[in-house]
């Protein structure tokens, strides 16, 4: 569904671009780069949400009138100060095995079933200045992207001056493909600050607990253990969520109607 | 948040706020944990009844929220956070 949006949206933008280049065929490309990467943000933005979404929903089992509970419960700042004050990840994320159980359904939804980049994640995590730097590099993958989407709506302004019955697709196509990449790459990104907070230079633990994943799946989780691990799942996903829960609460408005009747 | 992310964040909606850190001499809340967000007053409003939570407060991002009697007492130093 997201993708067929994706597919409309970009040909309406180069319908637009198409209109502008009839009557002016010295039309700079330049703004229409710089509102598709807008656009591209907002998208990006927007699945980052739904993902960050999917794991908190999956933590509760579908079970979105507690998850609202608890959310509304939840102190930001004590979570911040207990990580704060912990010298090592298993210190800061106690529960963290079971958390990655619990979480294994939308994990593998994601990630697919071979975890073992994130063992070599983990392992090379002692050079945590690349690591960070590839963090960085990602954050702007947009940015870098412009050149890509420049390049594209550059050839589309050159095939319509040459032709202006010039066919969408594909150049729709390409956009879409730029998009998809920078979909993994955004899935890739916040799985990796999880894992990385998690299980940061302790390589040998994380590789016990994927072992478990791979063996026994999704792990059951009693109610009473579920705030602690909501604890540690949104202390790993500060980074994203900071003091706004606007939007998983939100998703929890939308899909109670369907899990609670 | 502080209120200036929160307009940031949320530009022209109402959201449903908790205090997240407060000034310790005055008490004003200087930080917000956002709820949850909504196009009109009415409706935020509603959901706020909903949720029964003590400490939580409409704040708007655009306009200035008329308080009336009890929550007006109750949250008048919460309501610093909104514009003016």
């Amino acid at each position: 569904m997201a993708l067929i949006r994706t597919c409309q949206k970009c040909e309406v933008f180069l319908s637009k671009f198409k209109e502008e280049i009839c009557c002016n065929p010295y039309t700079d490309v330049t703004p229409y780069t710089q509102m598709l990467a807008a656009e591209f943000r907002k998208w990006h933005k927007a699945r980052e949400k739904e993902i960050i979404n999917t794991l908190f929903l999956n933590l509760y089992a579908q079970d979105v009138r507690s998850l609202r509970r608890d959310l509304c419960q939840l102190e930001p700042q004590k979570v911040l100060d207990k990580i704060k004050a912990a010298d090592k990840a298993k210190a800061r994320f106690p529960q963290r095995a079971l958390l990655l159980g619990r979480l294994y359904g939308t994990l593998s939804l994601y990630l697919g079933e071979d975890l073992s980049w994130l063992i070599d994640l983990c392992e090379r995590a002692n050079e945590i200045e690349n690591i960070a730097y590839e963090i960085v590099q990602e954050k702007y993958e947009i940015d870098w992207k412009k050149y890509k989407i420049e390049f594209i709506l550059s050839d589309f302004k050159e095939a319509v001056c040459a032709k202006s019955d010039v066919d969408f697709n594909i150049y729709t196509d390409m956009l879409v493909y730029e998009y998809d990449m920078l979909e993994t790459v955004c899935e890739k990104r916040i799985f990796k600050i999880l894992f990385l907070n998690l299980y940061a230079q302790d390589a040998q633990s994380l590789k016990i607990a994927i072992t478990k994943l791979n063996m026994f799946g999704e792990a059951g989780v009693v109610p009473s253990k579920r705030i602690e691990l909501l604890s540690d799942l949104y202390g790993a996903l500060s980074s994203y969520i900071g003091e706004d829960f606007s939007s998983l609460m939100a998703m929890c408005d939308k899909v109670e109607p369907f899990y609670c009747g | 948040m502080t209120f200036k992310v929160l307009k940031r964040e949320h530009p022209g909606r109402v959201c449903i706020c908790r205090p997240h850190l407060r000034d310790a001499g005055s008490g004003r809340v200087v930080s917000w944990i956002c709820l949850r967000t909504f196009d009109r007053i009415d409706t935020a409003r509603a959901f706020l009844e909903h949720l029964e939570l003590d400490d939580a407060v409409l704040v708007s991002t655009t306009n200035r929220i008329t308080i009336e009697g009890d929550m007006a007492a109750r949250y008048s130093m919460v309501y610093l956070g909104m514009e003016q």
